[in-house]
């Protein structure tokens, strides 16, 4: 055979085993948000308005929204406004494409800086996992969608870099040989060791993670999971990352935004 | 560098080896009273709490025998009133870097009748001595609310010392499990 | 090495205006590290030293009321709450103390009405989070 003919049975192939994969999202009525298979007193302390400690970062993120920064001397409230007006329903369309290319709420806010306040994009210090300025203003803007649909967009320009999360979300990684649906479709309930797994949403994130004493973005938290199942863990902000980010916020469509959530 | 040093060679922790050498000697006269629970630094070696070396490279572990004597050596003796203190914690902690907590102590919170101080002890921690709270009779209620870290499934010990010489304890069991993804 | 300068500190009272002799519920929060010096770089197997906050002091119209010595089994981002009588309007302070013996602090008003007053009318009142950092 030819090489180009072999070229076209490859594809063909490859076409056939991603059409033949069941568009295995839960029915509306069975999402589950993370909260869900959180206890009690875990609930308690994400509900709890003083206590829950993602909301040091989104007050810092409130400070910082006024905080004039970068070679225009401007601060986000100049140009936006009221963040409780301005990004009212803004965190729940995120990740979506801006420029042809797909960026999620924290890229964006980098990009923000970079090109409307001539402003250094936010960072990690070298010891950091991320950038703690740049978590608290995710925080922020998420939080001004709280208890609103997430609502991401995944038809037009965001069709391929849809098509391209579900085809890692089925993929199977790491020694372990473990693709996300195998736990969060097949197994979402059932035990692992002593927790109970949940449906994978990033509807609370970013979410103060309590092995981590600290709040940390949904990407971070897909690091971990490649990590456990020991394959080889991406960069924050890599655009493989941004791909599922974006299939599985499409996966958990309508769940509240719950940011800051408490999560283990 | 030993782990357990009983020498503290600090000029401000010589006091605390007058104490036990004191204490040894039969005779807790060194303060003109009687030592009292807050007199010494439960929380285990201080030189090992406070001044790291450089390059420490020993894994601190948890000892449940010394735990348990750190509790005796609070109670000193006394019998315990039961009932006083009411420790309220989740049978499973959701992760043992989080544990919520909350102590409650049955007391008429008068100026001759207040739990003075509080210890909150697990007995699995590398430093089993969590926190100890000290209240007023201005603080109306003596309760509690916090969150701790426990390394393993362990009792969490409190021993409310009243101010009448006194003493409550009670404990109560959390389980820390390992994580899924730990 | 000291805390960050941005570190947050919260302090709520609950609720803001009691009556005298009522039992009002003080929240805290503070926003540290509370690296307990048992944790470990994998790589280089050296310890993170211990940073601490070892003490909150409530100091309620400049009384001492509530002391709390913490140790390194206290969570990061540590949490407390207790209980006070409402006795006379005035500040609850609370101090946070760390292991470099640098202070934080954080206040709120409490108001105190009379017992007798039904209601006590439209008393002003720290009602809001009074949060510094």
């Amino acid at each position: 055979m030819s090489a180009r003919a072999v070229a076209a049975f490859a594809i063909c192939l490859l076409a056939a085993d991603a059409l033949a994969e069941p568009a295995r999202r839960p029915a509306p009525e069975e999402l589950l948000s993370g909260a869900a298979f959180v206890r009690p007193e875990t609930r308690a302390l994400q509900d709890d308005s003083f206590a829950n400690p993602g909301l040091i970062w989104v007050e810092r993120g409130a400070a910082l929204w006024q905080t004039a920064d970068g070679d225009t001397g401007m601060s986000c409230a100049d140009c936006h406004g009221d963040a409780e007006a301005a990004m009212k329903g803004v965190g729940a369309t995120y990740p979506k494409v801006v420029g042809g290319r797909l960026l999620n709420l924290s890229q964006r806010i980098n990009q923000c800086r970079v090109e409307h306040m001539a402003a250094a994009p936010y960072v990690a210090a070298e010891h950091e996992a991320e950038s703690e300025n740049l978590l608290s203003l995710e925080a922020y803007v998420k939080a001004q969608s709280a208890g609103m649909p997430m609502a991401v967009a995944v038809d037009g320009a965001a069709a391929p870099f849809f098509e391209r999360g579900r085809e890692l979300y089925f993929q199977r990684v790491g020694q372990m040989d473990l693709a996300c649906t195998m736990c969060h479709d097949d197994r979402a309930g059932h035990a692992l060791r002593a927790e109970p797994i949940s449906q994978g949403h990033v509807n609370g994130f970013p979410a103060y993670i309590l092995r981590w004493d600290g709040l940390a973005s949904a990407q971070r938290r897909f690091r971990f999971c490649n990590e456990q199942a020991r394959a080889e863990p991406l960069a924050i902000g890599h655009d493989d990352y941004n791909a599922i980010e974006l299939y599985v916020a499409w996966r958990g469509a309508t769940l509240p935004i719950e940011s800051p959530a408490v999560r283990r | 560098m030993a782990e357990k040093s009983d020498k503290p060679t600090t000029g401000a922790l010589s006091r605390r080896r007058l104490l036990a050498g004191a204490a040894a000697g039969g005779a807790a006269l060194a303060l003109g009273r009687a030592a009292r629970a807050d007199d010494y630094d439960f929380s285990g070696n201080p030189f090992r709490d406070r001044f790291q070396t450089f390059r420490q490279t020993f894994r601190v572990e948890p000892n449940r025998q010394e735990a348990e004597r750190i509790v005796r050596a609070i109670i000193r003796g006394r019998t315990p009133i039961p009932g006083v203190v009411t420790v309220i914690a989740p049978d499973i902690a959701e992760n043992g870097a989080a544990v919520p907590v909350t102590i409650k102590i049955d007391s008429p919170m008068t100026a001759d009748d207040y739990p003075e101080l509080v210890h909150l002890i697990a007995l699995e921690n590398p430093f089993p001595e969590i926190a100890k709270y000290r209240f007023t009779p201005a603080c109306g209620v003596a309760e509690v609310t916090l969150r701790c870290r426990m390394r393993t499934s362990a009792p969490l010990v409190v021993v409310a010392e009243m101010s009448t010489g006194a003493v409550g304890v009670t404990e109560r069991f959390v389980e820390v499990t390992l994580g899924a993804c730990s | 090495m000291a805390a960050r300068k941005d570190q947050k500190r919260r302090l709520k009272i609950v609720p803001a205006t009691a009556r005298k002799g009522d039992i009002v519920t003080v929240k805290t929060l503070a926003e540290h590290e509370m690296e307990p010096g048992v944790r470990f770089n994998p790589e280089t197997l050296v310890v993170y030293p211990r940073f601490i906050i070892n003490k909150l002091i409530c100091r309620y119209s400049g009384r001492e009321v509530f002391v709390a010595d913490w140790y390194s089994g206290v969570s990061a981002n540590p949490y407390l709450a207790f209980k006070l009588r409402a006795e006379e309007s005035g500040t609850v302070e609370i101090e946070w103390v760390d292991d470099y013996n640098q202070s934080t602090f954080a206040r709120a008003e409490l108001t105190v009405v009379d017992a007798a007053a039904p209601g006590g009318g439209d008393a002003p009142g720290g009602g809001d989070d009074a949060t510094t950092g």
